[in-house]
């Protein structure tokens, strides 16, 4: 009966143990990396990171090393980077929310990769923990206008000659836009700002105003003279149609 | 001639030996001057390539003018740079700006759009001084892309360009290089953007002169800190409540007169039903504001704050000189005298031998211990909202859990006072009607010795009370209950009315509009708030000091929670009870045993808790007043 009791108590205490030291995988849980832990990290071994923003915001300001490669082309293109899928790979985006990274780094752990990280507060976080950025290709900042939705409204009903340049992801434009936008996704916008007409008022339109400045000094710097933004973006927007609902339609 | 030679020589070497020293420090200063005027004579060099009329003509007279081109560009090695090799890498203004380049670090524009000086400093090699007020440079440069009417067309900013130096820019607000952005990101963000700015709003509104000069209106700040909203808000909990900006706009502020301002009081009914769903228009007419001593505006809120201060002035004035006289003739003048014992009305004996007589029933006993449990509650969750600016505010509410969780246990401590009152009513009601004899002899029930309505006798006893307090009397024969208790009594009655009425209304402030108007939100919030402090410093003073703290008593008398006194007790303390218990026989029927030890020990435990308590409550309060 003692040698019954003493096999359980082992084994109890076996399994105990065994549960403490087995770690969970990462590519289970992808890890969120403080910025300090980040650049720990990559002094000691080799990183991969990834600015999953567009390419104009990324060459603008990113993490010195980082590669980029926005959001939605994660799961086209990080698979064909020859890369060892034992080595880290670190997610950033600019918010604190870090819904893109997070995005892509679930594409990033459908392909196999087996520590994936985002990187928490962002690029945002990184500059808060007193680590700088590089700027292989930096936009001039302009002095772009902000228009409020009740302005753009009637600068719609009135039929300038404007065009709204709605510079979200695809399926979420396609969820819900001004009447009359073009979408041309911001990780796109380096090649197709050339379809954009030089001759027309663009209202560049984002999610809440914080892509938009960048956007419309682009697209200052590439010679479009009427640039302006939308206030506080579609957020904005839909809070103003929801107060007057007679106002432009989505 | 020797002489002469040897003159000469030392003459030849002297002069030598001052045109060597000459000759060093000449080129020790061209040296250090060489120093000085590197970049200048670097700067000659560099226009030579760099002709733009922006390097040759503008930059001498900009603000960096003095300054050379390699102050802010370096180059190693100038052949290479003027082959076009190597570029000068990015200049650092921090070299120079280093406290507003550590600042910026923590700059919403750096931090979520990666700006760089230049980016708000532009034609950064022919920056010049802005003419004029600096407000209006800084408000001009803001609204190069903050170009919304919503900044510079309303409010102080478009105040500002008319020419008022007082009134706010942007950057006094949202700071020039350390601008913060609340509004993005998660809660705690926002409650510190709502610290932040109703804390920016105070700079200059509190700032007696400048409202002087501007003629606007005196006191908001401290008004303002008089209400729910800012009290919270002072107490470290600003989420919950709201901050300037929620009722007046974060940029379009306007007058009240202002029909657009969210504050004019047709949109005021708006305004509040931001927060406050459910309530009638007359809800708007709450006092945001409110002056209880200006007399303008709602004259009842002027005349409640005088009726408040007469009630606890008359209340402090009488008991504390009734308490003190009690004390002096209790200790002080006995113990000047030397002479023995201090004088007691009580007699200190307690031991299983003497005998015992039943004073309080078990039904009064679990409702006064009901009644510290809530009272204590109350004052412990209400008294750091009331003092929400002293030091120990913050703690006291961090200590319960914070000021949402004080607000539950005040409210659910309300609930147990209003049931106590309720039953206290019934308990009244058929004290004076008893069953089976009606409304027969309900006067004589209500002034007769087992009452606690005052009656002749108290007028009696307190006249002999002071007579005692001097020496010319002996102590009054006092009955059941002593003219002290039934002001407790009559305290609780009142109180309950002016405290849970007015406590009704404070919980139920949505609901209340539909029956009364907003202002007398305003007029409860005041009621309650000064009964509470009467009632709290009442207890705490004069009910401990007739209860605990005279000769015979200190430092706990026991028998609300025993139940019981010592016969000896009663016979010093109530000789009138005595007598009336002995003619009419019920001393048998009031016999008791003695407690026993456990609830001794309860009465001990519980009792001096309590006491302590209140005496902390008591000094955290008056630290408080004294202090403000």
């Amino acid at each position: 009966m003692r040698k019954i009791l003493k096999a359980a108590i082992v084994l109890v205490l076996l399994v105990f143990v065994a549960a403490c030291v087995s770690e969970k995988p990462i590519s289970e849980v992808p890890g969120e990396l403080p910025a300090t832990g980040l650049s720990r990290m990559m002094e000691s071994e080799r990183v991969l990171l990834v600015n999953t923003m567009s390419n104009i915001e990324c060459m603008d300001h990113r993490i010195p090393g980082s590669l980029c490669l926005p959001c939605e082309e994660v799961g086209e293109k990080l698979g064909r980077l020859a890369g060892d899928k034992e080595a880290p790979v670190v997610f950033y985006c600019e918010s604190e929310r870090c819904y893109r990274s997070c995005l892509a780094a679930a594409d990033a752990r459908k392909l196999g990769y087996q520590k994936v990280y985002t990187l928490k507060g962002g690029l945002v976080g990184w500059k808060e923990a007193g680590y700088g950025t590089e700027s292989p290709d930096r936009i001039p900042r302009q002095a772009v206008f902000s228009v409020r939705p009740s302005e753009a409204v009637s600068w719609i009903a009135k039929k300038k000659d404007v065009l709204i340049l709605d510079i979200r992801s695809r399926d979420i434009f396609n969820q819900g836009h001004i009447q009359g936008a073009v979408n041309i996704p911001m990780h796109e916008l380096h090649k197709r700002y050339g379809d954009i007409p030089q001759n027309r008022r663009i209202v560049v339109v984002d999610q809440n105003g914080y892509r938009s400045f960048l956007a419309a000094s682009y697209l200052s710097r590439k010679g479009f003279g009427d640039v302006v933004r939308l206030l506080g973006g579609m957020d904005r927007w839909n809070q103003y149609q929801a107060v007057n609902k007679s106002g432009g339609k989505t | 001639m020797i002489t002469t030679a040897v003159g000469n020589w030392k003459e030849r070497t002297f002069l030598k030996w001052c045109l060597f020293v000459f000759a060093g420090a000449f080129i020790v200063a061209a040296l250090s001057g060489e120093a000085q005027c590197q970049t200048q004579a670097t700067g000659r060099s560099c226009v030579s390539c760099h002709e733009s009329y922006v390097y040759r003509g503008e930059f001498p007279s900009s603000v960096h003018g003095n300054n050379g081109c390699t102050s802010c560009h370096t180059v190693r090695n100038i052949a290479r740079h003027a082959s076009g090799e190597e570029k000068p890498p990015l200049i650092k203004c921090g070299s120079c700006h280093g406290q507003i380049a550590a600042d910026f670090k923590k700059d919403a524009h750096y931090l979520h759009q990666s700006f760089q000086c230049r980016d708000c400093h532009r034609k950064i090699h022919a920056l010049k001084k802005a003419p004029g007020d600096p407000k209006v440079a800084v408000a001009r440069s803001c609204t190069d892309c903050h170009s919304s009417e919503e900044y510079v067309d309303l409010g102080h900013t478009a105040s500002v360009l008319k020419g008022n130096k007082d009134s706010a820019t942007c950057s006094d607000c949202h700071s020039l290089h350390k601008t913060q952005s609340f509004h993005i990101g998660e809660s705690a963000s926002v409650e510190r953007g709502r610290a932040y700015y109703t804390d920016r709003c105070k700079t200059c509104h509190g700032n007696a002169e400048l409202v002087a000069r501007n003629k606007l209106r005196p006191n908001v700040v401290e008004s303002y800190e008089e209400t729910y909203h800012g009290k919270i808000q002072r107490a470290g909990y600003p989420t919950q409540v709201a901050g300037c900006a929620d009722c007046h706009g974060g940029h379009n502020t306007l007058s009240e007169e202002d029909t657009r301002s969210p504050v004019h009081p047709a949109n005021l009914a708006i305004t509040c039903g931001k927060c406050h769903s459910g309530t009638h228009p007359r809800f708007a007419n709450f006092e945001a504001h409110p002056d209880y001593r200006d007399f303008k505006g709602k004259i009842a809120l002027d005349i409640t704050y005088l009726l408040m201060v007469g009630l606890l002035a008359s209340v402090f004035i009488f008991f504390g000189v009734h308490t003190l006289l009690w004390w002096r003739r209790a200790y002080w003048h006995e113990c000047e005298k030397g002479g023995g014992e201090p004088p007691t009305l009580t007699s200190g004996a307690a031991c299983e031998e003497v005998p015992y007589v039943r004073r309080f029933s078990w039904r009064d006993r679990v409702m006064h211990v009901l009644l510290i449990i809530s009272f204590l509650t109350l004052v412990m969750t209400g008294m750091p909202l009331k003092y929400s600016g002293a030091l120990w505010a913050p703690q006291l509410f961090r200590l319960l859990g914070g000021a949402e969780m004080a607000g539950v246990l005040h409210r659910a401590a309300a609930a147990v006072l209003w049931g106590l009152f309720l039953y206290t009513c019934w308990l009244s009601y058929k004290f004076l009607f008893p069953k089976g004899q009606g409304v027969k002899g309900w006067v004589g029930r209500l002034f007769g010795p087992d009452s606690l309505c005052f009656n002749l006798k108290d007028w009696d006893d307190l006249k002999g009370m002071f007579r005692w307090f001097f020496n010319r009397g002996p102590v009054p024969k006092f009955d059941r209950w002593t003219y002290w208790e039934k002001f407790d009594f009559f305290a609780v009655f009142w109180g309950m009315t002016a405290i849970g009425l007015s406590g009704l209304i404070l919980w139920f402030p949505e609901k209340s509009s539909y029956i009364m108007p907003g202002w007398l939100i305003s007029v409860a919030s005041l009621v309650h708030s000064e009964e509470a402090l009467l009632a709290a410093l009442f207890i705490f003073v004069m009910h401990f000091f007739h209860n605990h703290i005279v000769p015979g008593k200190f430092p706990l008398e026991r028998n609300i929670f025993t139940g019981c006194n010592s016969l000896e007790q009663l016979i010093k303390e109530r000789p009138s009870e005595y007598e009336r218990i002995m003619a009419e026989g019920r001393l048998e029927s009031m016999r008791c045993e003695y407690p026993g030890v456990w609830m001794n020990l309860f009465a001990g435990l519980f009792g001096l808790a309590s006491v302590f308590i209140g005496l902390a409550l008591t000094f955290l309060i008056l630290w408080a007043v004294f202090h403000s």
